[in-house]
């Protein structure tokens, strides 16, 4: 699949998460016991759920609330990636020896059983996904980013803005930032993908969001009771979470073969 | 090379595959189960196994409305206005290691649990319910192959408090002086343990010494299986012939499994009620007509026939079903969502949203997240507005009066109603003070008090029911729904009954054409 | 040599010290009262005298400092502590899952690098190919969908539509191919994503270059020069896959009823069953480390460039 087909696949099924409910005109959280089970059809597309919410609305709400913490996720474990990776990496030394030691204690944890440990520490909720998550997700942006940094740090054009005497914060933000960004999208992007399984496991164990929100996992969880009389409860959440999968993966695929391609020429130019 | 990789790919797959068949078939003679949980805790557990496995047998146990019925007693008397209970052993019955039962082996048992207690089990903990059993007990002796029990004050319906776990029997040849066990269980029921993985399955022999005959089947394995899916799925791939105890099917899943013509669903009332309980120390549950609106609100028929997938009675009385004519008939509001407006519009609604409290603990079993979101629609369309929390710990956030209503499941550990408005409804009650119920009521005190120490069938029925119509009137909790237990087989087994208590008697099962 | 495996191995062990005490920490902290909820299993509420007793029983009274010395110093000894749900000792229960965790994970890892090494050199050799696209487009649905509806899907098809294989349990020697499957495609999804960057990476080395300038097919550039050039990471890959594996094995063992640490886990999370969870994570904890020592000692062990320091 070429790289544009990849993204119109991820921007498709974004714009279903967001324009659905408007669409439908249906509340994605209403109960109404009196319309519940309804199969497809009449106002309702995909049928109603076993509380009688609209199925497709529902999952269209879902993937917005799975997307966006899935992005959170992301965005702190990069976050927290970059900047330890990078002050590690520009460091070295003890800096350096102190994030190998926390990446290895990250390692060895077994993350989907802590969370779930953590979340009968907290109560369930947005804070309590990102704070069992965040802390050992950062382990592949910090590798990464202490990589690149060091390898920048040694470039020409690096010792040569260090010798005139710039100081390691303007070597960070100037000149090795810069070049942290591409490296750092491609883990972000296949960490992205990563999150949202890890999110949507820990909702499936029911370790989740608070209701009336859920996410696609949630999704599945509360409908596999019903695995035999209403098929449909988890294969809709299922399909949705398995093409949006499929389409981040594919872009990260992408980007990292794009990334690959730019190193080679890189280097064959050197 | 892409026919190399292919064979590659091939002999990998096979190797994989290797050695793999059909399901184990269950033979002639054996019948494979599974139930959620183990139903063997071990020797360091005070009965080893649970009733259900009829490994070993109770003095009394409990029917489908928690009546105490003979088991190892086939008969027992009261003397002394209930202060004196003497229970007449069943005859020619022997241990499955040959040795015969005596009332010495039931009075060790009972010493024995006297002596240990506190000690936490993995069915009922020798804790709350043992003191409803044997709090007032001041001796127990065996006298002419009788057990009587001597007590301090009247007892109206000791059979009741001792049914099922409290009054095992085993041989006790098999405890050590711990109170652990040495080494296998040694009970007199249909039953031997013969095998235990534990966490995974318990395999059970016929008893040959058991009094009421050889049981149908020679062997029956158990397996555990915790996953709710897997275990239907394991039943619809014909891996295992039922599934029993306590939550086998969920409610949702019901409906599909009953409808399939090679399944028997067998549904009893359970001793598990789903009740509501209203914070009344703090905000909006402190005025009684927003516990009425909030009751009139929620339609309870409805949750009980579509979330609970009609494995569950809509409540009216305090007092489930099970306790027979102790509950009291016609209390209840009906579903009146009319009303109820005009009540928040006459208190005025709060500002700050109702807090629907829900255990997270039980949003596996039953769907909890599904009833709170109903109960919050319905609240707020009656003009409270809410939202749910889900918690791990509801201790201590009930402990901080954090909450507004609790949505929770309750059990009682026999027939005995004392135990629920003592412990959870009393002013001095430890759920009512702790988890800030704010509940307090003289005349409830004094009608509890009164009720406890009557012995009169008829005068206590009489106060329980008064007990519940007060309680209708000032509602600090009110019952939700009723939760039966559903439990299948295929239909080639047939004597399936099931207890209130979840308790399957194994010996009764036997083979169908 | 031997200073940098005692270095290695000192960083090691302080590294499971940093664990133990996060475990300890994490467990401990949880609000509420085990000893209660011990004591309110069956649905009964407790009575506070039970609660007390039970709570200095499990030396719950005591200081969470005093509490964490006591606990390690058990665990120095290989006493895991006692089952807060039935008394008995952890240290048997959890080695007594770990044989059937061993087992799925061997037959994942096979799985997994089995499928991942085969697909990879298809995909270096003809990255063009159909055979070759679909490869990818599999690997990467692979990688977005969660083992859960992977292993849903073949419960629901291979074991009850079709009756091939056994739903779950550890009922026979076909069992564990189901569970297998769905941990070993997502490993293997994620392994060949790394093994496919280091092959293309390898072909791209001036001596891989050369062997095939020099005229030699394609088949034996990749297979003889590409391979050995790209197999030190696809070790580490491999070592990381399985440690994930390892500890992913949680939704999967749930899902299969497979009677492993990481259904043991679930299981003792859901109970409050504390010292169960702990032992779990700090056992868990020690064999990812150890793994991970392993193919470092591995790698340093065949390369000379790192043997030589």
């Amino acid at each position: 699949m070429r790289g544009r087909a990849r993204q119109a696949l991820l921007a498709a099924v974004v714009l279903f998460c967001l324009v659905t409910p408007l669409v439908t005109g249906h509340d994605p959280h209403a109960p109404d016991l009196g319309r519940a089970m309804l199969p497809p059809g009449g106002g309702h597309w995909l049928g109603t759920d076993q509380l009688g919410r609209d199925l497709l609305t529902r999952t269209a709400a879902a993937g917005r609330t799975s997307l966006l913490v899935a992005l959170a996720v992301t965005a702190a474990t990069t976050a927290l990636g970059a900047v330890t990776g990078a002050a590690a990496g520009l460091a070295g030394g003890v800096a350096d020896r102190l994030l190998g030691f926390a990446a290895t204690v990250a390692l060895a944890l077994p993350g989907l059983t802590l969370a779930l440990a953590l979340a009968g520490v907290l109560r369930p909720g947005y804070g309590t996904v990102l704070a069992a998550l965040v802390p050992l997700g950062w382990v592949s942006c910090g590798l990464v980013a202490r990589t690149a940094t060091r390898q920048a740090a040694a470039s020409d054009h690096v010792l040569a803005v260090r010798a005139i005497g710039a100081s390691r914060l303007y070597l960070l933000r100037r000149t090795i930032g810069p070049e942290l960004a591409g490296p750092l999208l491609t883990v972000a992007t296949a960490d992205f993908a990563r999150a949202l399984v890890a999110v949507t496991s820990l909702s499936f164990l029911g370790a989740g969001l608070p209701p009336p929100d859920t996410d696609w996992g949630g999704m599945v969880s509360e409908a596999t009771p019903l695995l035999v009389a209403a098929p449909r409860l988890a294969v809709v959440p299922a399909l949705a979470l398995a093409v949006t999968g499929l389409a981040v993966a594919l872009v990260a695929d992408a980007r990292r073969a794009a990334q690959t391609a730019q190193a080679a020429q890189a280097g064959g130019s050197r | 090379m892409r026919g190399r990789a292919t064979i590659l790919l091939l002999a990998l797959l096979g190797a994989v595959l290797a050695g793999c068949g059909a399901p184990e078939q269950a033979g002639a003679g054996q019948l494979t189960l599974a139930a959620p949980r183990d139903l063997v805790a071990g020797p360091q557990d005070p009965y080893y196994t649970h009733q259900t496995l009829g490994v070993w047998e109770p003095l009394v146990t409990v029917d489908d409305r928690l009546r105490p019925v003979p088991a190892l007693a086939v008969s027992w008397e009261r003397a002394e206005r209930g202060r004196r209970w003497t229970f007449t052993l069943r005859d020619g019955v022997r241990f499955s290691d040959g040795s015969p039962l005596t009332a010495e082996a039931v009075v060790a048992n009972v010493r024995r649990f006297l002596r240990i207690a506190p000690r936490q089990s993995a069915f009922f903990s020798l804790d709350a319910g043992m003191e409803a059993a044997y709090g007032k007990l001041r001796d127990v002796r065996a006298e002419a192959g009788r057990v009587t029990f001597e007590l301090a004050e009247p007892v109206a319906d000791l059979p009741a408090r001792i049914a099922g776990f409290f009054s095992m029997v085993q041989s006790p040849k098999a405890f050590a002086a711990s109170g652990d066990f040495t080494g296998q269980p040694v009970g007199t029921g249909p039953y031997r343990l013969v095998e235990w993985v534990k966490g995974q399955r318990a395999v059970l022999a016929a008893n040959p010494h058991h009094h009421g005959g050889a049981p149908a089947y020679d062997r029956i394995v158990v397996r555990v299986i915790p996953d709710a899916n897997a275990r239907v799925a394991a039943l619809r791939a014909g891996e295992i012939d039922g599934l029993i105890d306590k939550g086998a099917l969920l409610p949702g899943q019901v409906g599909a499994v009953a409808a399939d013509p090679g399944f028997r669903v067998v549904r009893s009332p359970s001793v598990l009620t789903h009740y509501l309980t209203f914070n009344a120390s703090r905000g909006p549950f402190a005025d009684a007509r927003l516990r009425e609106a909030a009751e009139l609100a929620i339609d309870r028929r409805a949750v009980a026939r579509t979330l609970l997938g009609g494995t569950a009675t809509a409540g009216g009385a305090f007092l489930s079903p099970v306790f027979g004519d102790l509950a009291a008939p016609g209390s209840g509001a009906p579903h009146d969502p009319g009303r109820a407006r005009e009540l928040v519009a006459a208190a005025g609604a709060p500002a700050e949203p109702v807090s629907i409290l829900v255990s997270s603990a039980e949003t596996g079993q039953f769907p909890y997240t599904g009833i709170a979101e109903v109960l919050r629609a319905a609240l707020e369309q009656a003009g409270l507005p809410a939202r749910v929390t889900v918690a791990e710990a509801t201790k201590a956030v009930m402990e901080a009066g954090d909450y507004d209503v609790f949505l929770s499941a309750y059990s009682v550990p026999n027939g005995d109603p004392d135990y629920l408005f003592r412990r959870f409804l009393r002013s001095d009650a430890a759920w009512n003070t702790e988890r800030r119920l704010g509940y307090r009521s003289a005349a409830f005190d004094d009608l509890v008090d009164e009720a406890a120490v009557e012995t009169d069938p008829g005068g206590r029925r009489e106060l329980y029911h008064r007990v519940q119509r007060m309680l209708a009137a000032d509602r600090p909790m009110i019952p939700l729904a009723y939760q039966d237990n559903a439990i299948v087989t295929t239909s080639r087994v047939g004597g399936v009954r099931q207890s209130v208590a979840y308790v399957v008697d194994l010996g009764a099962l036997v083979p169908r054409r | 040599m031997t200073a940098v495996v005692l270095r290695r191995g000192a960083e090691l062990l302080l590294a499971l010290l940093a664990v133990s005490v996060l475990v300890f920490l994490l467990t401990s902290l949880a609000p509420g009262d085990p000893a209660e909820e011990i004591l309110r299993r069956g649905g009964v509420q407790p009575t506070a005298a039970g609660v007390a007793a039970l709570r200095a029983e499990l030396g719950l009274d005591q200081p969470l400092f005093t509490r964490y010395l006591r606990w390690l110093g058990g665990v120095a000894g290989g006493d895991l502590g006692r089952s807060y749900a039935d008394r008995s000792p952890v240290a048997a229960e959890v080695f007594s899952r770990v044989p059937a965790t061993l087992r799925l994970a061997g037959a994942s890892a096979l799985v997994a690098v089995g499928l991942a090494v085969l697909a990879s050199v298809r995909l270096a050799l003809r990255p063009r190919a159909p055979l070759s696209r679909a490869i990818a487009l599999v690997t990467a649905a692979l990688t977005g969908v969660p083992p859960y509806i992977v292993g849903i899907l073949l419960i629901s098809v291979v074991a009850v539509g079709l009756r091939a294989l056994p739903t779950g349990g550890d009922t026979g020697p076909g069992a564990v191919v189901l569970p297998a499957l769905t941990l070993g495609l997502a490993g293997a999804a994620t392994l060949l994503r790394l093994l496919r960057a280091d092959l293309a990476d390898a072909l791209r080395q001036p001596f891989v270059r050369l062997a095939a300038a020099k005229g030699l097919r394609a088949r034996r550039t990749v297979l003889v020069h590409a391979v050995r050039v790209a197999a030190p990471n696809a070790v580490t890959a491999a070592g990381v896959v399985l440690a994930e594996l390892l500890a992913g094995a949680v939704v999967v063992e749930t899902l299969f009823a497979w009677p492993g640490l990481g259904q043991l886990a679930v299981t003792a999370i859901r109970q409050r069953d504390v010292p169960v969870v702990q032992a779990y994570v700090l056992v868990t904890g020690a064999a990812i480390v150890l793994l991970l020592a392993c193919v470092e000692l591995c790698l340093a062990a065949c390369d000379p460039r790192v043997r030589r320091r």
